[in-house]
């Protein structure tokens, strides 16, 4: 991975610079009841989570223990019925739908479980896709898409559409995607559950390998107990709860 | 970004080619019938307008006042002095294509065993068959401004008057009516053919002769009308108003208020377009919303992750509202290119049309071909397109993104 360079300034990113501190999350008391007909499941009961800048954390436990719900909160794709959220130091208002695109847009970054890549665009332009909401001039975007493709070892793939790479190819260009717009948060929901162990380890260490050059701070969810040996911060819910 | 935006949605067009093209085929069929209807019914408007114009009206009429309402009285007519200074001013007017008097009255045609009420009209032979020949073809015999035999006192009559009549070209008829003056006066005149306007109630009534005959009948030497052809039509308003200011003590009124008939058909005819045009749009737009639907239900975890990123509802939104408005320019130019073809094939083959009620002659069928028409309905089309996309859209993109990231 040594084709990542330094990091380098985004325009349009006001709000989500480093403020100085090493804290890019924290959330205290986070609940959430999801309510199904008549019965109501508790999903999050009072979890608390503090995140410092560089921080590789994995989010296990059972199915059903919250760690979805958590992640999609924490990404400010879900509201909690009680608790507050702070990241890179703003407070989220999760009743602002406009301020909470834009910090998704500007301070986070997401891998999905099923990759979900667009179909009709090649691996550079999906990566692309962040950039759209920036006012980064055309070439630029496409330089920095493929820059980013390279970092992930995708170089040779920049044109090819979703369906004609592998499935840890595209998990690649997942990551480059959520990369792109360098985020200080990226999160993930099971990123390697649809990866063979062979690409689910690649993936990690691609992660690691981010992580150390562009200090991204990343939080994940698995199930794979082997994954947990090589994250920096475990959480490990139950019911709801940390365990 | 637009060219972005405009590629996207593009591919996203051909992400399912076939679901596409019956989405482009629909709207096609839409523009088509749309064109063909527009086609019709502007040719409907052109033509009418013209049959109004030259086979009766003229564009513009002036008369004294009171001249509109009642012709034949002496006061409401329009001296020999009036006549001849509404030459010379019309002569300098632009567009004019010619001008003409007309004495109109009513009386009676008879040949002794037969007598008929008529309506007569004295005229300017020359001039009234340059306005009407192509509208009003003579049906026998020959027209007023055929030539003159020396001691012959021509008239042509409307077909139906004279089968009324019982009478053929070459035979006599007597036109009785009052003179201006008071008393009756009568007049033999040799009909030199018959004519047909297409109008029934005219063909049955009518009776044409030269104006100093005319006038010789009921005792005047001016005109009850003075009847002004253009060259082009659109030009009446402006010849009218100039008219007006030149001789503000006269009624002066454009073909329009004089043949109400117009604008009842055009009314009508514009009622029954809205209709069929309101049916055509709802169609084109449940066909395009039903495609568009079954894309956006394929894409609901698309349209999730592009929230994830950052997207905006709105931007998203304009994004498939763009898709479908790709899908209604494709279908509205191929639509554009069929009924161009179909308009012209179809006006080149000349195919009779049956007489319109009212009328007894039969018209050739002609689709008028009319870039503002064209433009307008491309135009219609891509805003069905736009609205038939934009409105399912709003199922995937307000759907809250924990649900649409886990839609099946």
């Amino acid at each position: 991975m040594n084709a990542l360079g330094p990091a380098r300034d985004i325009p349009g990113k006001p709000g989500c610079t480093p403020p100085g501190g090493d804290e890019v999350v924290r959330a205290e008391g986070l609940a959430k009841t999801y309510r199904r007909g008549t019965g109501a499941v508790k999903a999050l009961r009072g979890v608390d989570l503090f995140l410092r800048r560089g921080d590789v954390t994995a989010v296990t436990g059972p199915s059903g223990s919250g760690k979805s719900t958590l992640l999609n909160i924490v990404g400010l794709l879900d509201t909690p019925d009680e608790g507050l959220v702070v990241i890179d130091g703003v407070q989220v208002d999760f009743r602002d739908t406009g301020k909470k695109e834009l910090l998704r847009s500007h301070c986070l970054g997401f891998v999905f479980q099923t990759f979900n890549l667009m179909p009709v665009l090649s691996a550079v332009e999906n990566v692309e896709l962040p950039l759209l909401l920036r006012p980064i001039g055309h070439k630029e975007r496409r330089e920095r898409a493929a820059e980013m493709l390279v970092s992930v070892g995708l170089g040779d793939r920049l044109g090819h559409r979703p369906r004609e790479l592998s499935a840890g190819q595209q998990q690649r260009v997942a990551v480059a995607r959520a990369l792109v717009a360098q985020p200080v948060l990226v999160l993930a929901d099971e990123p390697t559950a649809s990866l063979d162990s062979r690409s689910a380890f690649g993936l990690l260490d691609l992660m690691h390998d981010l992580n150390s050059v562009l200090g991204t701070t990343f939080l994940f969810t698995t199930h794979d107990p082997r994954l947990l040996d090589r994250v920096s911060k475990i959480v490990v819910l139950q019911d709801g709860r940390m365990a | 970004m637009m060219m972005k935006s405009l590629t996207l949605a593009w591919r996203n067009v051909l992400r399912n080619t076939r679901r596409s093209l019956m989405a482009c085929g629909i709207v096609a069929l839409g523009t088509v019938a749309l064109l063909l209807t527009v086609g019709f019914v502007l040719a409907t408007f052109l033509g009418l307008r013209e049959v109004t114009i030259h086979s009766d009206v003229g564009h513009i009429q002036v008369a004294a006042p009171g001249g509109f309402e009642r012709a034949t009285e002496a006061g409401a007519l329009l001296s020999a002095e009036r006549v001849k200074a509404l030459e010379h001013a019309v002569e300098g007017l632009p567009g004019v294509r010619f001008a003409m008097p007309r004495l109109m009255f009513e009386g009676l045609a008879s040949t002794g065993d037969n007598t008929v009420a008529m309506i007569g009209r004295g005229v300017d032979p020359g001039r009234e068959m340059r306005m009407s020949t192509m509208f009003a073809p003579i049906d026998a015999g020959l027209p007023l401004s055929g030539p003159k035999t020396p001691g012959k006192r021509p008239a042509l009559l409307g077909r139906d008057l004279a089968h009324g009549l019982n009478v053929q070209p070459g035979e006599m008829v007597t036109i009785l009516a009052s003179m201006c003056g008071g008393g009756i006066n009568a007049v033999d005149l040799d009909v030199c053919g018959t004519y047909r306007t297409g109008t029934p109630e005219r063909d049955a009534r009518n009776v044409m002769m030269p104006l100093g005959i005319a006038q010789e009948l009921l005792g005047v030497d001016g005109a009850s009308r003075f009847v002004v052809v253009l060259n082009d039509t659109d030009t009446t308003e402006a010849a009218a108003k100039a008219l007006r200011v030149a001789f503000p003590d006269l009624e002066v009124q454009a073909w329009r208020i004089l043949s109400p008939f117009y604008d009842q058909v055009v009314t009508l005819y514009t009622n029954i377009f809205v209709v069929m045009c309101t049916i055509i749009v709802f169609v084109v737009l449940l066909s395009v919303g039903n495609t568009m639907l079954m894309t956006v239900l394929e894409r609901v975890r698309e349209v999730g992750t592009m929230r994830a990123i950052g997207f905006p509802a709105a931007r998203l939104s304009r994004g498939f509202a763009l898709e479908g408005a790709i899908v209604g320019m494709v279908g509205g130019f191929a639509g554009l290119a069929v009924a161009l073809i179909v308009s012209l094939a179809v006006t080149a083959l000349g195919i009779e049309m049956p007489p319109p009620p009212g009328r007894t002659t039969p018209y050739p069928l002609i689709i008028l071909v009319s870039g503002p028409a064209y433009g307008a309905v491309l135009l219609l089309m891509v805003l069905c397109g736009s609205v038939g996309a934009w409105v399912p859209a709003q199922h995937a993109v307000r759907k809250p993104i924990v649900e649409a990231l886990g839609y099946d």
